[in-house]
């Protein structure tokens, strides 16, 4: 089967980047200069503790022996058990961290994704479509401006507006102190707080999708076996569903496959402006405070993210696209 | 009987420099149980002509006037719907098949069902059955159906285009450039296919290769900048040229038993079509040319009973 040896081969690639991945995140730390102990003894109050700190976190090991330990770890996801991923910082396991946050970003950026998603699509389908018109210019030219405005300045806009002066939404936040504790008062009360960064991050993505899915419509719609489809009889609608919307399905699953892949890294600017507890803060935050076992799982899991997306479309693409799997 | 009847077709592409005018007042006709040629370089027109037919020119372009009645029936005032069944049923046209006129990620199969089933109330299978032997019918063999189009070579696919265009029996099939960019095996191969579909439904082969005209058509169109220069029998055309642009492109051609002799060149370069020479298109490149060349339009001479050359000397010279 070439279909089952395309999915081996993409599998194989896929594991060969994971590990390359994981190897260069341990070199990425060790490369800062100082390396973790100057950041780790600022936490340090004796020498004894000092020591502590070393054996804990292995750095007494041999250099092979620690970057054989992290990259097994990282790439094996051992980090959920193992005490070298506990946070410089709060002295807890960097998993507790990420959990507490990543149901946050996933649902801002989830549902800013889909919905900016379906309207880049449709709305860059019809355009492509119908070239020149007066739909497509004014599509166009929105589009270009609302992702060309930087996220901060849409958020402090939509906050001044319809948080300060209309008053219908909050300032910032994920919820309100007093919210509701049972399920569904508190996701109401979460959605509320997500009206505002939805909108921002839906203003700022939906152009790109929406100019991507336009040019590739219109390449299409220039294609000989458009010419044929048309003279074959077939309505305008069959032309543009049968025929150009099933070629276009390639470039469209990797905008959707990229774009999901996206949400798991959170959206900094966004997130601060709207303190919205997320990844993106944190990963912020993690920077800042150099906390390296934070940031070496942060920057694993949003390029494992990115890689099984890229992986998803590939395999996308061999049941998609006969041409593929040769 | 006249199957297509096409009056003082005009065809221009607005563009911001102006209105190319790609086809330009032409008329012929198409009979029944009769094969049509129409020949000329690359740009006169040619492929615009067999688009017009059928109502598909690509914007800018237009069809400014003129009549193209299919059994009667004037097209350039049907609806849109009226033209969808008009398309593939009576007049269908066979692309060049080698490039991209098959939708890769569709099969082969499924590309000749869904012409049958647009125009046809069966159902998938006995459509499918159909295409099965469509395909059969030209020499391809029928298991290709569920291939893709790239598992296919040039001759298959330019085939099963031919087979597709076959597939609801239309009453003129419109052939472009059906052998270009084949090698000559199968360009003898697609050919002799060719001869045989001829026998069964009015054609219209478009070419710019004369050796392919010759071989099939039984009357022959010259083109020239957007115009029909000659018209007339085969015989006429290519043992007696009237058109001094005829001439022009059957000397520069070479003859397989003929003898041996230099090829001539038509001297100078296909106009402008934003800015067409005035009067006659020709008059720049042409041997035989004369004051009023430039000044007069020229008139469609009938040289010869049904045998028509657009020039002032046309059976003069």
């Amino acid at each position: 089967m070439t279909l089952a040896r395309y999915i081996a081969r993409r599998t194989l690639y896929t594991v060969i980047l994971l590990l390359l991945i994981a190897s260069f995140n341990f070199w990425l730390f060790e490369l800062i200069p100082g390396g973790p102990l100057q950041f780790l003894s600022g936490n340090v109050k004796s020498a004894a503790q000092l020591q502590e700190y070393i054996r804990f976190y292995g750095l007494d090991k041999p250099y092979w022996v620690q970057f054989a330990d992290t990259v097994y770890n990282t790439f094996t996801f051992n980090f959920i058990s193992n005490p070298h991923f506990t946070s410089f910082v709060s002295q807890r396991p960097v998993v507790d961290e990420i959990a507490r946050r990543l149901p946050n970003t996933l649902a801002l950026l989830g549902t800013a994704t889909v919905i900016e998603l379906v309207i880049g699509v449709v709305l860059g389908t019809y355009a492509g479509s119908k070239r020149g018109s007066k739909f497509d210019i004014t599509t166009l030219s929105t589009s270009l401006v609302t992702q060309s405005v930087p996220t901060f300045w849409i958020g402090i806009i939509l906050i001044y507006v319809f948080g300060y002066t209309l008053n219908l939404f909050p300032l910032g936040g994920v919820a309100d102190v007093n919210a509701p504790t049972d399920f569904i008062g508190y996701s109401l009360n979460v959605a509320w707080h997500a009206v505002l960064p939805v909108a921002t991050l839906v203003i700022f993505l939906f152009g790109g999708t929406l100019l991507t899915m336009r040019s590739v419509l219109i390449d299409i719609m220039t294609e000989d076996y458009i010419l044929t489809a048309r003279a074959k009889g077939l309505t305008e609608r069959a032309v543009i569903f049968r025929h150009a919307l099933r070629n276009a399905t390639l470039p469209l699953v990797t905008i959707v496959a990229l774009s999901l892949s996206g949400i798991f890294g959170g959206a900094v600017i966004t997130e601060t402006v709207f303190s919205w507890q997320g990844i993106g803060i944190y990963l912020l935050n993690s920077a800042v405070n150099a906390d390296f076992p934070t940031m070496n799982v942060l920057f694993y899991l949003i390029a494992f993210a990115t890689i099984i997306g890229n992986f998803a479309a590939d395999v996308m693409y061999a049941l998609l696209d006969p041409r593929v799997r040769v | 009987m006249a199957i297509l009847e096409v009056k003082g077709l005009r065809v221009y592409f607005e563009t911001v420099r102006g209105s190319v005018k790609a086809v330009d007042d032409i008329s012929f006709t198409a009979n029944e149980g009769e094969a049509l040629g129409i020949a000329g370089e690359s740009g006169c027109g040619k492929t615009t002509t067999a688009l017009a037919l059928m109502r598909l020119i690509p914007k800018p372009g237009r069809v400014v006037s003129g009549e193209v009645r299919l059994n009667g029936k004037d097209i350039m005032k049907m609806s849109e719907a009226e033209m969808r069944k008009v398309r593939w049923k009576d007049i269908s046209i066979a692309f060049q098949g080698s490039l991209n006129a098959f939708n890769p990620v569709q099969t082969i199969g499924g590309q000749i069902v869904e012409a049958i089933r647009t125009h046809e109330d069966v159902s998938k299978a006995k459509a499918f059955d159909r295409a099965r032997q469509l395909l059969q019918s030209v020499g391809v063999d029928p298991g290709n159906a569920d291939r893709y189009p790239h598992e296919l070579s040039g001759g298959m696919k330019q085939r099963a285009m031919i087979s597709m265009a076959m597939a609801n029996n239309p009453d003129l099939l419109v052939a472009d450039e059906p052998t270009t960019a084949l090698d000559v095996i199968v360009q003898a191969q697609v050919l002799k296919l060719m001869k045989r579909v001829q026998s069964k439904v009015a054609m219209i082969l478009i070419s710019h290769d004369l050796s392919v005209i010759s071989e099939i058509c039984d009357r022959v169109a010259i083109m020239y900048a957007g115009k029909i220069v000659e018209f007339g029998t085969s015989e006429d055309i290519f043992s007696r040229p009237a058109h001094p642009y005829t001439r022009g492109l059957l000397s520069a051609f070479p003859s397989v038993s003929g003898e041996k002799k230099h090829l001539e060149a038509i001297k100078g370069n296909p106009p402008d079509l934003l800015t067409p020479p005035s009067a006659c298109r020709f008059h720049p490149r042409c041997p035989y040319y004369k004051e009023k060349c430039s000044t007069v339009d020229p008139p469609m001479i009938e040289v010869s009973p049904k045998h028509f050359a657009l020039c002032h000397f046309a059976g003069e010279i």
